[in-house]
């Protein structure tokens, strides 16, 4: 009891000592050296993720971190798995309480939660930092204004004049088509519609005028969103001004502007977003692109598809653990902690021997399984349906073996498989249910 | 009936055997169950060990003599009482055991063992002692036969781990403090807090490992190990103890000190348990155990009071300079001799132990060494 543990103090020494000569069972899964140095880990990581450079208008680099921090946590719970193999309570045969069983898993699960959870660290890190550095009302604002002064400024050398078409509602005894235009013309022209074609058009445009019914005039305003970044959707009552809305604000009444003090607010916009990156990263398509094209031409001209990139680095970043973040976080925080957690379990509770015949059994099974059902063309429920035969005939093995005075290997693998299918029981009969319900 | 522990005691006292009178005080403390004299029991033995490091083989200082005799004044209380009867722990008939690959067959073998008693399972190597010693520890399948764990109702495999422990001959390593480990052997068997370190303290002093208690496995002799496997068995308190060649790698002072302690701890007077143990060490085993159990090809030849062949003649074993014509000579046609390399068995059907021994020694001979096997199971090697 006189271990000196690097970075303990001593009531983590006294936590130890007392566990160990009151609560066999707890210390010996060293839950709480774990969470003590995991805890450190994850703080340490917290605070090296708060640290390093990391400018939010830059590509990330996130995955090389992931990856990084990932191998380091498996390697801590290969060391961790080792030190438990040094003091098992359940191969030692000694005094077991009711739900000791249940108490190891529930605190094998938080110690490999800890582990799984070190490589999103720097994820929620860069999160947080991106939303301190930028405000997002800020970016839409930004945006916004950058395409107000590209109008002005650019007056003169964009398109003024909506594109417009006139579109046909397709009746089934072509009535409706007009006799000066021939059918096969409209067709070839693509401006006769099905009715939920035409309708939804009719929605998306930006003008329309219903020439008669079923025959409407569909305006489109020019392009005037010459930054438009991908990730700035419309969201939590944020939102970029449309064409028609530049158009509207600008163009329609346009007034000649102060042209110098727009191109020096413009100049400091860019610069805000300017984030010296590596332009390798980025492919840039000015130099294939029509040069008649006034976007392109403007883009070029400006150097908008740099602040474009930089702006949907800083949002993809700032909206990585919105709702659906934290969505995908649990599930694969909860599914790689609980099946790791079960291995450890399972793996504790029984001899090598019989954990590797477990894992060899479970494989060749899923093996045999599949090609059964490859070669039956059976459907979902019944594939269901041989889960919870297969679970069921574990459980019935285990069971009528368990009070035996000799354990054999097959007793050992169908406890195993039965204590490991457990976890996906609620997953198979919800699917069973859903299946039953869709016929 | 009283147990005469305390008398013993006062009389190893007496004669100044400090070493037992330190171990059986120990024993006698754990008897009386007393937190208080435990302590003070350790205390004690701590002293002479100190004592003994500083000035060894002298004369203990008369605090000693005064605390022993204090202890012996605060333990007589506690033996008021009879102890408990023997209680039968095992009970197994016609075991056999088969393996599927090799040739090796344990034939039938039945045997009994209480509560206090020890059984020496003696016999050559590869003869079925490990194959008898496993399946009776609930490690291996028996193939014909039946074992009773008298004192457990419908047991399954976890139960039978805890009635009895098996210490093999090639113990698992240990990891971490040897110290550390023995804390928790205490703890999973329910022995916690205040307890568990007293207890732990208890065994150390018991087993003297107190010099190596903070060590780590890779610091210790073989010898150490098996000390120290034995002292965190003893401390889960197992009813049945088996043991696997235990004495294979000790010295013989250890060997000695093991086998006595062992008989002391198998009949404590509240805490018996039953001892089943296999060695090659015929002699030393033979003079601690109870029943001993000789095992020749898988077949069981000898039990004491069960299959115990008629005794005829008389049998020594004798080690000598002289040549085998001269001891022959000397015993005349009525002995048969045999060289054994380093010795001589010489056996005869009508002259006794005293007359062979004594004729040898009346002509001269050097005598280097000598032993009646008469009743020893030696004699069927």
């Amino acid at each position: 009891m006189k271990i000196k543990r690097p970075f303990a103090p001593s009531i983590i020494n006294k936590l130890d000592e007392h566990l160990l000569i009151n609560n066999p069972t707890i210390w010996s899964t060293r839950f709480h050296l774990i969470l003590y140095y995991g805890g450190l880990f994850l703080l340490f990581l917290f605070g090296l993720s708060w640290l390093v450079p990391n400018d939010a208008r830059n590509d990330t680099n996130i995955g090389v971190w992931a990856t990084i921090i990932s191998i380091i946590s498996l390697i801590g719970i290969v060391f961790w798995i080792i030190y438990l193999l040094r003091f098992n309570v359940f191969k030692r045969f000694g005094e077991q309480k009711m739900g000791d069983g249940i108490t190891t898993f529930f605190l094998y699960f938080l110690a490999i939660g800890i582990f799984v959870m070190a490589p999103f660290i720097p994820s929620y890190v860069e999160t947080i930092r991106a939303q301190k550095a930028y405000k997002k009302s800020k970016i839409y604002e930004d945006i916004n204004r950058v395409n107000t002064i590209v109008c002005q400024i650019e007056y003169d050398s964009i398109p003024h004049a909506w594109d417009s078409r006139i579109y046909y509602l397709r009746q089934t005894d072509n009535t409706t088509i007009p006799p000066y235009m021939k059918d096969e013309e409209a067709v070839r022209a693509g401006t006769i519609l099905d009715s939920s074609e035409f309708y939804n058009t009719i929605k998306l445009s930006d003008s329309v005028v219903m020439v008669e019914p079923g025959v409407a005039e569909i305006y489109q305003c020019p392009d005037y969103q010459f930054l438009a970044p991908y990730n700035a959707s419309e969201r939590e009552g944020l939102s970029l001004l449309k064409s028609q809305d530049l158009y509207h604000l600008v163009l329609q009444n346009f007034k000649k502007p102060d042209t110098a003090k727009l191109q020096k607010e413009l100049r400091e916009l860019l610069y805000k977003y300017s984030s010296n990156l590596d332009a390798g990263n980025y492919v840039r398509y000015y130099e294939n692109e029509n040069p008649d094209n006034y976007t392109a031409r403007i883009d070029k001209k400006y150097g908008l598809r740099e602040m474009d990139d930089s702006i949907n680095n800083i949002l993809s970043k700032q909206s990585r653990w919105n709702e659906y973040g934290w969505e995908v976080f649990l599930r694969l925080f909860y599914y790689i902690t609980i099946c790791v957690a079960l291995f450890v379990f399972i793996f504790r509770h029984s001899t090598p021997k019989t954990f590797f015949l477990s894992i060899l059994a479970a494989v060749i099974l899923s093996i045999i399984t599949t090609l059964i059902l490859a070669t039956s063309g059976s459907d979902s429920s019944f594939i269901f349906g041989i889960l919870l035969l297969y679970y069921l005939l574990f459980a019935g093995v285990s069971l009528a073996t368990y009070s035996l005075a000799t354990r054999k290997a097959i007793t050992g693998i169908a406890i195993n498989l039965f204590v490991y299918s457990t976890m996906f029981i609620p997953l198979i009969i919800v699917g069973l249910y859903y299946d039953i319900r869709r016929q | 009936m009283v147990p005469n522990i305390l008398s013993e005691i006062a009389d190893y006292l007496k004669h100044q055997d400090y070493s037992l009178v330190v171990r059986r005080m120990l024993d006698a403390s754990l008897d009386t169950g007393s937190p208080a004299l435990i302590r003070k029991a350790i205390q004690f033995s701590q002293q002479y060990r100190e004592a003994e490091k500083q000035h060894p083989g002298a004369s203990m200082p008369s605090d000693f003599l005064a605390m022993a005799e204090q202890l012996l004044q605060e333990a007589a209380p506690y033996y008021t009482s009879a102890s408990p009867l023997p209680q039968e722990l095992l009970n197994a008939t016609g075991v056999s055991k088969t393996y599927s690959k090799g040739s090796f067959q344990l034939k039938p073998v039945s045997l009994k063992i209480s509560s206090g008693e020890i059984m020496g399972i003696v016999g050559e190597n590869g003869m079925g002692k490990t194959t008898l010693l496993r399946c009776l520890g609930g490690q291996l399948a028996i193939d014909g036969g039946t074992i009773q764990y008298s004192l457990l109702q419908k047991p399954d495999a976890f139960d039978i781990r805890k009635y009895i422990a098996f210490i093999p001959q090639r113990i698992p390593r240990w990891y971490g403090l040897l110290k550390d480990n023995l804390h928790f052997s205490a703890s999973i068997a329910g022995i916690h807090g205040e307890e568990n370190l007293l207890m732990v303290d208890y065994i150390i002093e018991r087993l003297n490992l107190g010099a190596y208690a903070h060590l780590d496995w890779n610091q210790i002799s073989s010898g150490y190990r098996t000390r120290f496997e034995i002292a965190r068995i003893l401390l889960q308190k197992p009813k049945l103890l088996i043991l696997d060649e235990p004495l294979a790698n000790l010295d013989i002072n250890a060997q000695q000190t093991i086998l006595t302690d062992l008989r002391f701890i198998a009949k404590s007077v509240k805490h018996s348990m039953g001892v089943i143990l296999s060695s090659q060490q015929l002699h030393e085993v033979e003079k601690i155990a109870d029943a001993v159990l000789f095992i020749k090809q898988g077949s069981c030849l000898f039990q004491t009071g069960v299959n115990q062949p008629a005794i005829t003649g008389n049998v020594i074993e004798v080690e000598t300079t002289a040549a085998r014509e001269q001891v022959a000579a000397i015993l005349g046609d009525e002995v048969q001799i045999q060289f054994n390399g380093g010795f001589f068995t010489i056996s005869s059907e009508s002259k006794s132990v005293q007359e062979m021994i004594g004729a040898l020694l009346n002509e001269g001979v050097a005598v280097t060494y000598f032993r009646d096997i008469t009743h020893s199971t030696k004699r069927f090697f």
